[in-house]
């Protein structure tokens, strides 16, 4: 066993657990609440009453979680030249032995600056279009009508991405589990092997 | 099974209201509270505890004459509601074999998604209970041989009730019957929707949009909603399973012990 250091702190474990589990929450109840051949989905959580009511709180305390992430990570989620090329590459993520070949990357690699973009835009654009759908007078009724599919639609691409995001943190990258949902601490090795350039830069500092 | 309609003749309507006392009497509606806004119409809109209301409109004729025009609008009980496609609850608002759309004021949850979905904006929410409401056709009454409240207490039989493709060919006789009156004289609703109609229809005076009314009512959110985006979202998210698990078996892990030599690469 090599050395540990540490990769996410608690001000980062703790607000990205609160968004999971609201995400969950929500995902789950805002499929209840999409159709009648859903319904089992808000049955499980008590009611589609209980459901409507839970999907606007976590909704809202997602809505606060995606604004504190995108300060929070406002400087070292910016796409750099190495970014570029490291996505070119294709991330390793498409054949095997590929991940020699990548440049090396910082505290994030291109895949997680993308996946942060694509993820805090649907967030973003999920709370908003849920603002106007939980208070729909706001709106003129012939744009509103139009939000409810545009709200399941950014919720399709939320969900597609996460359960991308949920595959490589538990299967995909062994390791990075254990960073976000357990103490925060990845073996030394972890570190030099998929962020080289951070590694280097906190070993030399 | 037949549809069941009611016919809304505004030629024979004389602004009476009974319609909504009836309406409010057999429901057991309380009395909203109204005030005076330069207007015979009694509220400037339906509410939670107002389903049918006599709308005023007033015009000044060519001869310098005032005159009035009504219309006793409540819910259209649209053939294939859109209110019960958007409704996210079994059984909590739904539609009866003879085409009327109730509402369990047990089961909504105050979504308020059948408010948007309606294109006449029927649905009334109210905040302490949480629900909407709406005309509901009188179950209690045409489920045991009667007319609607609203229909029996009409004086002029500007409402009636009945088969709707009576109702349709009652109109249509009318429409010809007054054209040479009201030039404008008109029905509203039977073909609405492409074709698939409402189940109440009006025989107007004027062009719809004089009363308020949409010209060409819309479903088209609810149905992309419902119809498009819903098996969009099954087949997305079994796709970006499948994808996965794909991934999974063809790529193996990214696992930084195999540098080491503690694993083998996969």
């Amino acid at each position: 066993m090599s050395k540990l250091v540490e990769r996410f702190g608690p001000d980062e474990r703790f607000p990205h657990m609160t968004m999971a589990i609201c995400f969950i929450l929500l995902a789950v109840s805002g499929m209840g609440l999409f159709s009648k051949d859903l319904s089992f989905l808000t049955a499980v959580m008590g009611g589609p009453f209980i459901a409507k009511w839970l999907h606007l709180v976590a909704g809202s305390v997602f809505a606060c979680c995606n604004l504190y992430f995108i300060f929070r990570w406002r400087s070292c989620m910016k796409i750099k030249e190495h970014d570029i090329a490291w996505l070119k590459e294709g991330g390793g993520l498409f054949s095997r032995g590929a991940h020699g070949k990548l440049p090396p990357s910082g505290r994030f690699n291109g895949g997680q600056k993308v996946l942060f973009r694509v993820t805090m835009s649907l967030g973003l654009l999920l709370a908003v279009t849920g603002l106007f759908i939980w208070f729909p007078k706001i709106l003129p009724k012939a744009l509103m009508a139009w939000l409810y599919p545009l709200h399941a639609l950014l919720a399709l691409g939320l969900m597609t991405t996460m359960l991308a995001h949920i595959y490589m943190a538990i299967w995909f990258v062994p390791g990075s589990f254990r960073s976000m949902w357990g103490d925060g601490m990845v073996e030394e090795a972890w570190m030099k092997y998929h962020h080289r350039k951070y590694y280097d830069y906190k070993t030399t500092e | 099974m037949a549809k069941m309609g009611m016919l809304v003749d505004v030629t024979k309507c004389i602004g009476c209201r009974s319609c909504m006392v009836a309406c409010k009497q057999w429901n057991k509606l309380p009395m909203d509270k109204t005030s005076f806004s330069g207007t015979y119409q009694n509220l400037p809109d339906r509410t939670f505890t107002t389903w049918r209301l006599v709308e005023f409109q007033e015009v000044t004729e060519r001869s310098g004459q005032m005159n009035w025009h009504m219309l006793s609008h409540a819910c259209m009980h649209c053939n294939d509601a859109p209110c019960v496609k958007a409704c996210p609850v079994p059984g909590a608002m739904e539609q009866s074999a003879t085409g009327y759309v109730t509402v369990d004021q047990k089961k909504c949850i105050g979504c308020k998604y059948c408010m948007v979905a309606c294109p006449f904006n029927i649905p009334k929410y109210n905040e302490v209970s949480q629900t909407v409401a709406k005309c509901t056709f009188c179950p209690s009454r045409v489920e045991n041989g009667l007319t609607t409240a609203c229909s029996k207490a009409c004086p002029t039989e500007c409402i009636t009730y009945g088969k709707r493709d009576d109702l349709v060919a009652a109109a249509k006789v009318r429409v010809a019957v007054m054209k040479e009156r009201y030039p404008n004289v008109q029905t509203y609703g039977i073909d609405a929707y492409g074709g698939k109609g409402t189940n109440v229809i009006y025989v107007l005076k004027e062009k719809p949009e004089f009363y308020g009314l949409p010209k060409e009512p819309s479903t088209n959110a609810v149905v992309v909603w419902k119809d498009v985006v819903k098996p969009l979202t099954g087949l997305g998210l079994g796709a970006t399973i499948v994808g996965l698990i794909a991934h999974a078996a063809m790529r193996g892990r990214d696992d930084y012990r195999q540098e080491k030599g503690e694993v083998e690469d996969e």
